[in-house]
């Protein structure tokens, strides 16, 4: 297989991660292709190093983290309406099965979102996953710990309201 | 307890949950789980958890690709980057013919490019030549073998359109529209119902001339567009026709490029 059409298997994957963290097609879109363009760049020097996939992942993060840094402020990037988002028309069921997923996102905080995106979404390792957010395999493992545990909670409240666990 | 239960760490239920456990782990904490519910609830919880961020945002990866993240695209793009002269002389040139007013499409394709700028044209072209079948048809019928391209360029070449008559549709005619690449031909069929459809076929110029198919929808029709050796074509139908995928298929198979 050649590296572009592998490059071209992990472009789904890569919209989905970005449109996840970014909330807005057209900035996870931008996002996505300027990680092409630098794995484009890179390609050559990559021989035999892995697998793509965290290699794409790390540069997406990458990105990621300096245009939050150019940001500044989280805060200030509102949250669009991801139904406005959506670009094909989706079903109804697939945009409130979307909200939920993004409203279970809003609840954790952008580190523990991460892990959890890479991890439970993207399904890489957890070696990977360290590796791609340059923090200790044990980061990684408490923050999935974290961020497992108060979506459960959010989820159980949502479903029982009355037997809600107070921790 | 036993010591085999003390064993289980939490890491090892993420593992269990995320499928990173090889099998006689997995039953280690099967085992466990089965004698401590309030873990068993946490993993179950867990699990649901995963489940519903994955469906949720299955629905993004199973989107169809913009055109501004075509590898193909973006690879060439990157070799006209570093190959300065050339990129100057394009960008001149695209001045020249915006300036200048001489390009109709090259207004009505705005910025894009490739089987995006392709599609719009086939569409365009299509609506204005093809789809108001109470015109009279007034295509001369200049045979499936056409140009494409500028008579005096070394890469013009002949394409020859197939025959789609066991498919139920009958050659009826040609007509050429004028593209910033040259000559493009159209080959219009028609079935025994009226539907027309055409194929387009033009020059494609640095960005996706090797392309596989891809739909395409506009207000004016829809179709399917893909390029082989610097040449693109699309098949356009206005009307919707559920046969214009395996048409376009079978048009992609049989159509002949010769210099």
């Amino acid at each position: 297989m050649s590296a572009l059409t592998k490059l071209e298997e992990n472009i789904p994957a890569l919209r989905r991660y970005a449109f996840a963290l970014l909330r807005n097609q057209s900035d996870a879109d931008d996002l996505v292709q300027d990680c092409l363009v630098r794995a484009l760049d890179h390609m050559d020097e990559r021989t035999g190093e892995g697998e793509m996939r965290p290699w794409l992942f790390s540069i997406m993060h990458n990105l990621c983290v300096s245009r939050w840094r150019r940001l500044q402020f989280r805060s200030s990037i509102v949250v669009s309406d991801a139904e406005a988002d959506v670009s094909v028309p989706a079903s109804q069921q697939a945009t409130a099965e979307l909200h939920a997923a993004l409203d279970g996102l809003d609840q954790l905080p952008e580190e523990q979102r991460e892990v959890l995106l890479l991890i439970a979404v993207e399904g890489l390792e957890y070696a990977d996953a360290a590796k791609i957010l340059k923090i200790p395999v044990g980061t990684v493992m408490s923050r999935l710990s974290r961020a497992r545990d108060k979506l459960r909670d959010t989820m159980e409240g949502r479903q029982r309201p009355a037997l809600r666990r107070v921790k | 307890m036993t010591p085999m239960e003390k064993a289980i760490t939490e890491d090892e239920l993420h593992a269990y949950v995320d499928g990173f456990l090889n099998a006689d782990d997995r039953l280690r904490v099967e085992r466990y789980l089965e004698s401590h519910p309030e873990a068993a609830a946490r993993i179950a919880g867990w699990q649901e958890v995963s489940e519903m961020l994955r469906r949720g945002l299955a629905h993004k990866a199973k989107e169809p690709l913009p055109s501004s993240l075509n590898v193909q695209r973006l690879a060439e793009a990157r070799l006209a980057r570093t190959w300065q002269p050339q990129r100057v002389a394009a960008g001149l040139l695209l001045a020249l013919a915006i300036g200048t007013g001489t390009g109709w499409f090259a207004h009505g394709s705005g910025q894009q490019t490739g089987l995006t700028a392709l599609s719009q044209q086939a569409a365009v072209a299509q609506r204005v030549f093809v789809a108001d079948s109470d015109q009279p048809v007034e295509f001369a019928s200049a045979g499936l073998t056409q140009k494409v391209g500028w008579s005096n360029a070394t890469e013009a070449r002949h394409v020859t359109a197939p025959d789609l008559s066991e498919a139920g549709y009958k050659f009826i005619g040609n007509r050429l529209v004028a593209t910033e690449q040259g000559v493009a031909p159209m080959f219009i069929y028609e079935n025994a119902q009226g539907g027309r459809i055409s194929i387009f076929v033009r020059v494609m110029e640095v960005i996706d001339t090797n392309a596989p198919m891809r739909p395409f929808d506009s207000k004016d029709a829809s179709g399917f567009a893909w390029s082989r050796d610097g040449i693109g074509f699309g098949v356009i139908s206005s009307k919707p026709e559920p046969k214009l995928h395996e048409l376009s298929n079978q048009v992609r198979d049989k159509i002949e490029i010769k210099a």
